[in-house]
């Protein structure tokens, strides 16, 4: 645990003077290094070395260091560092929540490094005499619910760092330092003779939600290295998966605020849910009604900077079911002032077993390919397109999570494909003048090229009922199996309608289980 | 009045100071009344029945997200905004007021409507513009507006000092399961009171958010009711 007072009088002091100790470092960790190498005969430059032990499935980690180093090899890294020894940690969570590959996250509990010297002496090295990581934050322990500050280490893993320069800065995360104040190694002196590191992960009571939920620590072995300057400044430079954690603090801010930067972040629905959408594509004509037509799931979260206004608008969507012999392009609308400029990018993911499946030879492409990388004004995003190519069934139907089999109802579920998008805008603009949640969710039927909206968005999408042609449906919802009119499987529906909402307002909490799709709950389909 | 007078000189009140305010106040009330150009319009059904209780905005076109004043219609589906001032431009909103204290009291929380505003301008002090009609009409859809919350929604944050250490707060729904954690709409640091801003989506059947605001020495928490 950090003691929060001495942290942020230490954080106010390197704010205010950081510029002065950088060059005062700088300056002395050159004369340190010049001396120190100018005395090791034939020295080179050290690179950053893998270590063999990792911080284990049980969350603890006892490591040797002199399994992969000599007392010579960290005492260079040390005056490389300016005084510290630099451990880089390689996080590896599970994608469960708010975590997934761009941004997860430990919390740390405790550190100790213990170096025995050849005289038998030991020095111990530990929150008493100060370790530390970039990041931290305030989070509960289990199982209670009383936050404290603790340091963090945050990661992201299958992404290529394309400004990287070697192995070790593509792979490793996030970095552990330990002021070292004793000369580990010299000719004729009492040198280091063992090294142990104790590393102890956090167990954070998941039951409150995030950030518990996202600073947990999941079962994952973490890979460990000794870093070189170089690479510890490439690591911390480049921030892996600090954009999208909640309630990151910097442990070293900047001195100057960007206004460009994401500091917090507001979900719709929430952080952990989505907007369950379903239409019927055979509009003006209402069809059979199952609703089933086209199922997406999607959630959308704002970027705020430190002003509270929007910079980055972020979204990710999942095809649920396709129950049509028309093909469709899913649109999402979100109306922005009118000179509002940004750079947009949006990838379609498919489940790793389509190309197995001969469905597709990429697992990842551009979710468009009219897909524009500038927007000026309204975003018109398509964010799955020709869903008949891009969503099929495995066992040849035409249909996907909709049809029935005679005496099984329920067939398994076939993961559909996921698209993420982001939409970082030129500059902070205000949350009010930009349009609410849901947002327009809206399909293109290729087939009869006619564009199908929620109600609530553009009312002219009824019939002369009523009855609406896209419907945002709950979470847990289960799709009526193809043909049946969701009034079937969901008796409380039309009572509903009829009432005009004012009864049976929960009418999708009850259904018949013989006329529905048995889908999986979002923890399964958001994969 | 005389008692009044008396009250003040008793408690070292600046009576001349308070006479002019009263004084002041009652010129800017006269000035106000001058004008009596209003406008007024109804929100119906499909059919054309009226639809009472529901809430609309008057903001200026130059900030139409900001509600200046807010009504509420009547038994006729009818409302009005009085004593509006000339050569102004208003922007006239359905359910424009997002926020939670107003969302409480309204009814067809779930009905969509076309338009869902109108423009009007003001030209003289008399004058009455009449806009055209909201019509609302049931709407399916599991999810209503949004609701807007700012710093007073969070009354405790009003005695905590935001300046010195890391003061977070955790705005959620409780998903309804006990096996399940809560859902998460805002989780972040709060730097100053005046540019919090969150909007809440969240279903029907949500009849509170809650939230927590905690530090490293301080753990709150309150809701903010949606329902009456």
């Amino acid at each position: 645990m950090i003691n929060s007072k001495k942290m942020s009088t230490r954080k106010l002091e390197i704010a205010e003077s950081i510029s002065d100790m950088k060059k005062l470092l700088a300056t002395l960790g050159m004369t340190t290094a010049a001396l120190f190498y100018s005395s090791l005969s034939g020295a080179q430059e050290l690179g950053s070395i893998r270590l063999t032990d990792v911080i284990k499935s049980q969350g603890t980690g006892n490591i040797d260091l002199f399994k992969d180093v000599s007392a010579s090899q960290l005492e260079q890294l040390r005056v490389d560092n300016d005084g510290q020894l630099v451990f880089g940690v390689d996080i590896n969570e599970a994608a469960n929540g708010t975590e997934k590959a761009s941004t997860q996250a430990v919390t740390v509990k405790y550190v100790v490094l213990t170096i025995g010297f050849e005289d038998g002496s030991q020095q111990v090295y530990d929150a008493t005499s100060g370790w530390f990581t970039e990041t931290f934050t305030l989070v509960a322990e289990a199982p209670g619910t009383t936050r404290s500050t603790y340091y963090t280490l945050l990661g992201e893993s299958g992404s290529s760092r394309i400004t990287s320069n070697n192995t070790v800065q593509d792979t490793f995360d996030s970095t552990l330092k330990i002021a070292i104040t004793e000369t580990l190694f010299s000719d004729g002196g009492n040198n280091a003779n063992s090294a142990r590191l104790q590393i102890g992960l956090l167990q954070t009571n998941e039951s409150l939600g995030d950030p518990e939920a996202f600073y947990d620590f999941s079962a994952g072995f973490e890979d460990l290295a000794l870093l070189n300057a170089v690479d510890a400044s490439f690591i911390d430079d480049y921030g892996a998966g600090y954009e999208e954690a909640p309630m990151l603090v910097l442990t070293n801010p900047p001195v100057e605020v960007d206004l460009m930067a994401v500091d917090t972040w507001n979900y719709f629905p929430t952080a952990n849910t989505f907007y369950l959408v379903g239409y019927e594509d055979l509009y003006p004509a209402k069809g059979d009604y199952d609703f089933n037509d086209l199922t997406v799931a999607y959630q959308v979260k704002y970027g705020l900077n430190v002003d509270g206004d929007v910079v980055a608008i972020q979204g990710l969507a999942y095809l649920i079911t396709r129950g049509s012999a028309y093909s469709h392009d899913w649109h999402l609308g979100i109306d922005l002032p009118a000179n509002t400029s940004g750079t947009l990018s949006c990838t379609t993911h498919f489940p790793p077993d389509y190309i197995s499946r001969g469905f597709t030879t990429t697992l990842s492409q551009d979710c468009s390919s009219t897909a524009q990388a500038d927007i000026s004004g309204n975003l018109d995003l398509i964010v799955f397109e020709d869903t008949l190519q891009l969503y099929r069934d495995p066992a040849g139907s035409l249909f996907v999570n909709t049809a029935s089999i005679p005496g099984n109802w329920n067939l398994r579920y076939f993961d559909g494909p996921k698209s993420e998008f982001r939409l970082d805008l030129a500059s902070p603009t205000p949350m009010a003048s930009i349009m609410s949640a849901p947002f327009d969710p809206f399909v293109h039927v290729l087939d009869t090229n006619r564009l199908i909206r929620l109600l609530e968005v553009d009312p002219s999408y009824q019939d002369e009922n009523g009855y609406p042609f896209g419907m945002l449906l709950t979470a847990t919802w289960k799709p009526a199996i193809a043909a049946y009119n969701v009034g079937i499987p969901y008796q409380n529906f039309d009572p509903f309608v009829q009432s005009k909402g004012v009864t049976n307002a929960n009418w999708y909490e009850t259904y018949v289980s013989d006329y529905i799709v048995d889908i999986p709950t979002a923890d399964v389909w958001a994969w | 009045m005389n008692k009044v007078l008396h009250y003040l000189r008793q408690h070292d009140f600046n009576v001349t100071l308070v006479r002019n305010l009263v004084a002041a106040l009652a010129l800017l009330l006269c000035a106000q009344g001058a004008s009596s150009a209003s406008i007024s319009g109804r929100t119906v059904d499909a059919d054309g029945a009226a639809l009472t209780k529901v809430s609309v905005c008057l903001a200026l076109a130059s900030t139409p997200s900001t509600c200046e004043r807010v009504r509420w219609t009547d038994r006729k589906g009818a409302y009005t905004f009085n004593g509006l001032k000339p050569g102004i431009d208003y922007i006239v909103t359905v359910n424009g007021d997002s926020t939670a204290s107003n969302r409480k009291f309204e009814r067809h929380a779930n009905y969509a409507w076309q338009p869902r505003e109108h423009s009007a301008t003001i030209n003289s002090k008399n004058e009455k513009l009449a806009v055209g009609d909201f019509v609302g009409k049931f709407n399916f859809s599991n999810f209503q507006r949004i609701v807007s919350l700012s710093a007073a929604d969070f009354p405790e944050l009003s005695s905590i000092d935001l300046t010195g250490s890391y003061v977070a707060l955790k705005v959620f729904i409780s998903s309804g399961k006990l096996d399940e954690p809560p859902q998460t709409i805002f989780l972040g640091r709060v730097l100053e009171r005046e540019k919090l801003e969150i909007r809440a989506s969240v279903p029907l059947s949500c009849s509170v958010i809650e939230y927590e605001i905690f530090s490293s020495n301080l753990a709150l928490s309150g809701s903010i009711g949606l329902l009456q």
